[in-house]
């Protein structure tokens, strides 16, 4: 068959395929179907939202979402390289084993109700993190946002979807220079330039993830906590462990009240893995704290149980007295 | 093959942003799907195609296509989509580890997964080849469209489609085969 016969029978149609791959093509293709369009109530609520109260602005004032990214697929390729090879994003925010200067760790010792850590406080000459932004809603046509005072959003040119590579480039670079070559300080200045130069960048959530992870790493706890008390968690890759790293350290600096209910939500969503761990251990020490001494015993037995051989056995079998 | 609405009409100037998303905004929705593959958030990017159809409503000259028009606007935003989601996952993990874990209500049916798991599946062949020849190969294969509707859309001679499908039946196939064997 030569390249420009035209094509008239799809895999999924084909009586009598060529081969074996192209039966088993259109054997997945068969099973996949057609997509969906919405339902008349989904689309109903797209348009709610579009307009809301039934209003359209005026066109043209609109904020632009995201920054175009073309040139993200020539990056890509060896920019997830990099980072799967020397880390594995997963690794770097689960637990690990001490001492894990990169990791989105629990605390080295339990989190006892410390009255204060030894954190340095950000110089006055430090660039200060800006909170990481909430889950950018897709834009809605109502008036309040086009009065927003953006200019228009120009069409789509090559510079404006080079930002998107641009942004990705100065992460991964501050990712690479947090895992790879342990260089806090050059990650949180790479870090720095991304929020200057991207203040609403589309990758801004995944610059503060690093920031906290880099901001940990170098032991400025408190100023992780302070980003992490600023960000809505929900939804952010990783949401899970952050929170419960924002009840550590809540916890670590005597702020228990704070802390249970995050304990508890982590609890809530546990499937028996580290994350429940860390949290029945926190949580029953917070409890401890607050003076709930039978939920606290109450943690630290469903600890034992569940986790006999766990990180803070041995310190769970001393508060019980065993 | 039964064809949507708005390609059995005449293209007629549009009225408005409300009177498109009326007509079209079922098969926009149908487009996204389609090209967002699992797990897109559908709502989610129609709002997003028609907050800029809205924007750009205004410069709609009729150089092209109404279709053309909406379905370009839609494929570069589920690129741009499908690009961020990409660049998360290396940044942060992958979403779908991240949503994975979530309640997803009711258990769907068996043969719901079954389909379920055959687009993943499908999608994750898709997802490797170049985005010219991903979308027409959906557009052909999956939802059924002729080598002239796609080319309609993409504002190009059928001939074109031709030559990309069949570059995109034989890259498919390629990877398809290095996914089944384990090379992947």
């Amino acid at each position: 068959m030569r390249a420009t016969d035209p094509i008239d029978q799809r895999w999924a149609d084909a009586s009598t395929p060529d081969n074996a791959l192209e039966q088993r093509a259109g054997s997945l293709m068969r099973q996949a179907g057609s997509s969906e369009p919405l339902s008349p109530e989904q689309l109903e609520r797209v348009w709610s939202k579009l307009a809301p109260g039934g209003a359209l602005p005026p066109r043209g004032g609109l904020l632009k979402r995201w920054p175009l990214g073309l040139a993200l697929v020539i990056l890509g390729a060896g920019l997830a390289a990099s980072l799967w090879k020397f880390s594995g994003t997963r690794a770097a925010l689960e637990p690990a084993p001490a001492p894990a200067p990169v990791a989105l760790a629990p605390p080295a010792a339990p989190p006892l109700p410390a009255p204060a850590v030894a954190a340095p406080s950000p110089s006055p000459g430090q660039p200060v993190a800006p909170p990481i932004p909430a889950r950018k809603p897709a834009p809605a046509l109502a008036p309040a946002v086009a009065a927003a005072p953006a200019p228009e959003a120009p069409p789509a040119t090559v510079d404006e979807e080079d930002r998107l590579a641009a942004e990705a480039r100065l992460i991964a670079r501050a990712v690479q220079q947090l895992r790879q070559e342990h260089d806090v300080a050059a990650s949180l200045a790479t870090l720095d330039e991304h929020a200057r130069q991207f203040p609403q960048g589309a990758l801004a959530r995944e610059a503060q993830i690093t920031r906290i992870e880099a901001l940990l790493a170098s032991g400025q706890r408190r100023e992780a906590l302070a980003i992490l008390e600023n960000a809505g968690l929900e939804g952010l890759p990783r949401g899970e462990e952050l929170l419960l790293v924002e009840a550590e350290l809540l916890s670590e600096v005597g702020r228990c009240p704070q802390a249970v209910p995050l304990f508890a939500k982590t609890l809530a969503a546990s499937r028996g893995d580290g994350l429940e761990e860390r949290a029945l251990y926190g949580r029953a020490v917070c409890g401890a704290q607050l003076g709930d001494a039978h939920g606290s015993q109450r943690d630290l037995l469903d600890y034992l149980e569940k986790f006999p051989d766990g990180r803070f056995a041995n310190a769970v079998r001393g508060r019980l007295g065993l | 093959m039964i064809l949507d609405v708005a390609f059995q009409q005449e293209q007629a100037p549009p009225l408005g942003t409300e009177e498109l998303f009326r007509t079209r905004g079922a098969t926009v929705s149908r487009w996204v799907r389609a090209l967002a593959g699992p797990g897109a958030d559908v709502e989610d990017l129609t709002q997003e195609v028609f907050a800029v159809v809205h924007r750009k409503l205004g410069g709609f000259r009729g150089d092209s296509s109404l279709d053309t028009w909406l379905f370009g606007i839609t494929a570069n935003l589920v690129r741009r989509h499908r690009r961020v989601q990409l660049l998360r996952r290396w940044l942060s993990g992958s979403a779908e580890e991240t949503a994975g874990h979530l309640a997803t209500g009711e258990r769907p049916a068996p043969e719901a997964l079954e389909r379920e798991e055959a687009r993943r599946r499908v999608y994750r062949v898709l997802d490797q080849m170049s985005d010219k020849y991903r979308g027409a190969l959906i557009l052909f294969e999956m939802e059924g469209r002729s080598a002239a509707e796609i080319a309609a859309l993409h504002g190009v001679k059928p001939s074109v489609v031709h030559v990309w499908l069949h570059r995109a039946r034989a890259d498919f196939l390629e990877r398809l085969q290095q996914l089944e064997q384990g090379v992947s």
